[in-house]
């Protein structure tokens, strides 16, 4: 009996030391995955994550005549797609592929959880005027002066600070930190895609002086590979809404994504 | 009674020293916990240190307002004169600044922000940080863009800070709440100084 007792006994102690065991792993794995290792250099671009701007309730920019920008940047991105995997051969993931609303944090998490290689972000624009402002393409370039704001700090909600916290310096949390800081390694190589993008959109749709430019984007942040966001235009021009609505116009604004795509390639091969 | 059991008497002895050091590790642990508590605790109003209000007590002189709207290429910020009470209090400076930012150029310029806008509530902290509260139409009205986004919170900042000193930079709030962006791209969360995105000058 006591040999029988020692038995159950161990067996519930294997139990607990397993469980402890797989709840740690588990927790790290949680806490620290890291969906694609940073791959600064790396020639292998193998997945592209198109992101069609706005969608669902949130409309974006609108013509005049009532183009929605969401629609715009789906049937950008759907055709940017059938060209890379045609020509390209290449695997490419959709944020969104249907009018749904996608919150910023989710976009950025399924890209990240994609393994994705590239990540190019598409929109259009509105603006106070009807002038017309061309296609430019944005990098991140976060503010140095203004603090990190972080998800888990409670500053960041809004709620008193604890006596002596400033003081102090209170640690944030490891994991904002980490998804806070997520492009920060690739922003270089962001910038050289967002150049790619800026000189092929050129080549596509006619000339534009603008140049890239780096703005603290807020999903670009979140981002773990080189990312990117092209601003088609202002739809509140409308001559730039009647070309939106031209399909060989949104070939072209494709390829020249594409083409980029194919350049950025070529310079990591 | 007098013939007490000699092995009894030491072992009274250690069990008042056990109880002294539970006694001492008792008032140890209460005036720890409380010092603790005391130091985490949330501060009461009453404790808050630097007293904003003494913001809206204080006076700006200055009869004029700079306005900063748009350049129609929208590469360039660009300042209009507006006549302003002189003796404004600094809250009242900072809102009228921002309600001709609304009512929009006269000149040549463009406006950077929805017609429809109004401030519901302005606060300035000892640090300098401008807590502005605006309507949800600053988000839902706005044309969108990352570029027109940028332009709009730009000329935000430079005017607050640009009309009144104490403002060194600004915190959105939108219908009371911290917004993350204006119209989905641009990071707003935290407080936003002039040098943010410079980029027009």
């Amino acid at each position: 009996m006591a040999w029988q007792g020692r038995r159950a006994r161990w067996r519930l102690h294997s139990v607990w030391l397993l469980s402890a065991l797989l709840l740690v792993v588990g927790v790290g794995q949680h806490s620290f995955a890291q969906p694609n290792q940073p791959k600064p250099g790396n020639s292998g671009v193998q997945v592209i994550v198109l992101d069609p701007g706005h969608g669902g309730s949130d409309d974006g920019a609108r013509g005049p005549t009532g183009l929605l920008e969401k629609h715009v940047t789906l049937q950008v991105a759907q055709e940017a797609m059938r060209l890379i995997e045609q020509y390209l051969r290449l695997r490419v993931v959709l944020t969104r592929t249907d009018d749904s609303a996608v919150p910023l944090e989710m976009r950025a998490s399924l890209a990240n959880q994609a393994g994705g290689d590239l990540f190019i972000s598409i929109h259009a624009s509105g603006s106070f005027s009807q002038e017309p402002r061309g296609f430019q393409t944005f990098y991140l370039d976060a503010p140095q002066e203004a603090p990190l704001p972080l998800r888990d700090d409670p500053r960041a909600r809004g709620e008193p600070p604890r006596r002596g916290q400033a003081q102090r310096g209170t640690a944030p949390p490891l994991r904002s930190i980490v998804w806070e800081q997520a492009q920060v390694e690739f922003l270089d190589m962001s910038q050289v895609l967002a150049r790619s993008l800026q000189k092929n959109l050129r080549a596509q749709l006619g000339d534009e002086e603008r140049e890239a430019q780096g703005l603290p984007l807020l999903m670009l942040r979140w981002i773990r590979m080189p990312a990117a966001l092209v601003d088609l235009g202002s739809l509140s021009d409308p001559a730039f809404e009647g070309k939106l609505r031209d399909e060989a116009y949104v070939q072209r604004a494709a390829l020249g994504i594409a083409q980029a795509v194919n350049d950025y390639q070529d310079l990591y091969r | 009674m007098d013939s007490m059991d000699p092995h009894t008497e030491p072992l009274l002895r250690r069990r008042d020293g056990a109880v002294l050091r539970w006694v001492l590790l008792a008032l140890l642990l209460a005036v720890g916990g409380g010092a603790l508590w005391w130091l985490l605790s949330p501060l009461p109003q009453g404790r808050l240190l630097p007293a904003p209000a003494g913001k809206a007590d204080s006076s700006v002189t200055g009869e004029q307002l700079t306005i900063w709207f748009v350049s129609r290429q929208e590469d360039a910020l660009i300042a209009e004169s507006r006549a302003v009470s002189p003796n404004l209090t600094v809250n009242d400076r900072a809102k009228a600044a921002l309600r001709e930012l609304v009512a929009g150029p006269t000149q040549e310029a463009l406006r950077t922000l929805p017609a429809e806008v109004k401030v519901r509530e302005l606060f300035i902290d000892d640090q300098g940080t401008a807590y502005v509260d605006f309507t949800e139409a600053l988000s839902r009205q706005h044309p969108g863009g990352p570029w027109s986004e940028m332009l709009t919170i730009r000329s935000i900042v430079q005017t607050l800070t640009a009309n009144v000193p104490d403002i060194k930079r600004v915190q959105f709030l939108i219908e009371g709440r911290e917004a993350d962006t204006l119209a989905g791209h641009l990071d707003i969360r935290g407080p936003i100084a002039p040098t943010w995105a410079a980029h027009p000058r």
